[in-house]
């Protein structure tokens, strides 16, 4: 189990109060079917996805986005159980939406990213090595419910 | 071989071209030692590395940051031929350095992150996608020539 300490936790809540959880998923969510174009196949019923400006100002693309960071959102609560936390989401991502776990860290990657440009030099080294361990953590427990 | 489109191209010279190689290598390098302690074990003769504070500040990881990106500059130079640009040093990071290949796609994303938090907003998806694209070609052709 991934053991978060109190200065992670510190840094990383500090982080999250300040994000526009609407902005942010859209945003998380666009860059991963920009940078890695594959995974716009998770979402062929969302219409135009054909460039990167279609698919940034693609509204279901905001609104899913949303959705996700939301779900994030209770990884921040509850860091100290995050597989019990996103188990019924991992069953769901197997079994029903037959997702490659793989895409949990590029996701993560581009949540890092987006912290990154939106926080500048506050983004410290030490912030960022705690929201590497926060993103890899639900990235893993994500998975962990595959079979 | 990997190829990259004038648009690419641009957007990665574009902002290599505002890039301060002596402070991001050394907060690059930085940052891989710190968000991925296990590389510090290249780096035995570098000193002090046992904080976040020890290791931004460390005058041997700037200037070793500062050689490893003056050495990408090479890559933005030569995009249509990666893998002879960066043989030599595939042959050195195999033969005599032993770093586990992976490590160099870590590298990546930290270039990745220093570029986000130096220019936020500008680092735009197609931005991230180019240089994402441009530091995987790196990483592979670091690998290239290991046997």
């Amino acid at each position: 189990m991934v053991h978060f300490t109190s200065e992670e936790k510190a840094a990383i809540t500090n982080v999250w109060s300040k994000i526009n959880v609407e902005e942010a998923g859209g945003e998380a969510l666009s860059r991963l079917l920009v940078v890695y174009p594959w995974t716009q196949r998770f979402f062929d019923n969302f219409g135009n996805l054909s460039s990167s400006s279609a698919i940034m100002g693609n509204p279901k693309v905001k609104a899913h986005g949303k959705k996700v960071l939301t779900s994030f959102g209770d990884a921040i609560k509850n860091m100290d159980n995050l597989k019990g936390t996103f188990a019924k989401l991992s069953e769901l991502h197997c079994d029903k939406l037959h997702v490659d776990p793989e895409n949990f860290k590029l996701l993560g990657n581009v949540l890092v990213i987006i912290l990154a440009s939106h926080f500048g030099k506050e983004f410290t080294s030490d912030v960022q090595a705690a929201w590497q361990k926060l993103v890899a953590g639900v990235a893993n427990a994500l998975a962990h419910k595959y079979h | 071989m990997v190829h990259f489109t004038a648009e690419e191209k641009a957007a990665v010279a574009s902002l290599w071209a505002k890039v301060n190689v002596d402070v991001a290598g050394g907060e690059i390098l930085g940052r891989l030692l710190v968000v991925y302690p296990w590389t510090q074990r290249f780096f035995d003769n570098f000193g002090n590395l046992s904080s976040e504070t020890a290791i931004m500040g460390n005058p041997k990881v700037k200037a070793h940051g500062k050689k490893v990106l003056t050495s990408f500059g090479n890559a933005v130079k030569h995009m249509d031929d990666l893998k002879g640009t960066f043989s030599q040093l595939s042959e050195l990071h195999c033969d005599r350095l032993h770093v586990d290949p992976e490590n160099f796609k870590l590298l990546g994303n930290m270039i990745l992150i220093v570029l986000a938090t130096q220019f936020g907003r500008e680092f735009t998806p197609q931005m991230q996608a180019a240089w994402q694209k441009l530091t995987t070609a790196v990483a592979n052709a670091l690998t290239f020539k290991y046997h």
